[in-house]
């Protein structure tokens, strides 16, 4: 009696160790791979805030350069970027924010920055142009438009998100 | 383009488009460390800049580390021939170190900006990374 009484007691001994220890193995391997699926998710939002940029009223139909600054994760650290717009209103009064990276390389552009070219974005690096609403001019290096920023009007304030090839902001 | 592997990758398959090297110059001195440790990093900081803004032309390599009693000058003949055989058409040379500054580097003062105000120290940045700017875009188009 006593031995059987024993017997089950180690079974339950060894049930109880067994499925610890096989619990504990699956936790270990499970959580790493849940924080990996959850990860760009988690990055996608942080990505996504939106930073004041500018007062509406100072925008007009000249393009002006706001330089406002990003909070940027990296693998080791959080750090600081500073980022540039072009901002102005079109001829409907629609906000426009331009993103000044060329895209050929990306070097920055600039509003008028080229004598012979008035009222076109120009790139110092390879002479790259682009018309106001930031389309490419061809036969210059540049192969497609500037990137647009994704903006929010809130009181007043414009809030600039993500720069997005044109037709996707 | 910044010395990283991903630049470089880049640069592999840009080359013909990347023809400046820019390469900051830090003194190390044994005596007014914190002045020597000032001019590093705010030559760097302008450097980061400067790359941050010409990415698609200049390549910003490590940079030249020397003891202030060393003769850099004989360095920098080195470096550049070494850069001009891979390929840079431009060779610039950034330093704070007034020392040494003639005509081969483009000099930058570093100032003591750790107790000036944040807007008035941008200022400065600022103007000091336009004014590198302008020493690149006078060599490109004097060569054109
Ligand atoms: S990076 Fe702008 S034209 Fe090449």
């Amino acid at each position: 009696m006593s031995e059987k009484k024993h017997r089950v007691s180690r079974r339950q001994f060894l049930n109880y160790t067994l499925t610890g220890v096989g619990g504990f193995m699956a936790a270990g391997i499970l959580s790493p791979m849940v924080r990996f699926a959850l990860d760009p998710i988690l990055k996608e939002e942080t990505g996504q805030d939106m930073v004041a940029v500018a007062q509406v009223k100072d925008i007009t139909t000249e393009p002006q350069r706001f330089d406002f600054k990003v909070k940027v994760k990296d693998a080791w650290y959080e750090s600081e970027e500073p980022r540039s717009a072009w901002v102005f209103k079109d001829e409907n009064g629609d906000i426009v924010a331009l993103s000044p990276i060329c895209t050929h390389l990306g070097c920055t552009v600039n509003w008028n920055g080229d004598k012979n070219n008035p009222n076109r974005f120009f790139c110092p690096c390879h002479y790259g142009l682009y018309e106001k609403d930031g389309t490419n001019v061809p036969n210059t290096p540049p192969t497609s438009p500037l990137h647009r920023y994704e903006y929010e009007i809130k009181d007043g304030t414009l809030y600039l998100g993500k720069a997005k090839p044109r037709g996707e902001a | 383009m910044k010395w990283t592997a991903k630049d470089v990758d880049m640069y592999e398959q840009t080359k013909e488009y990347v023809d400046t090297a820019l390469i900051p110059c830090i003194p190390i001195g044994g005596t007014n460390m914190k002045a020597f440790a000032e001019m590093s990093e705010h030559v760097s900081l302008i450097a980061n800049e400067v790359e941050r803004q010409f990415k698609g032309r200049v390549m910003l390599f490590p940079p030249l580390t020397y003891f202030v009693h060393e003769q850099v000058q004989s360095r920098v003949r080195e470096w550049t021939n070494m850069f001009k055989t891979f390929g840079f058409q431009h060779i610039c040379f950034l330093t704070s170190h007034a020392d040494v500054s003639d005509e081969t580097f483009i000099y930058i003062p570093s100032l003591p900006l750790e107790h000036v105000d944040e807007s008035y120290k941008q200022k400065i940045v600022r103007q000091q990374v336009e004014q590198v700017m302008d020493a690149l875009v006078t060599k490109w188009t004097l060569k054109n």
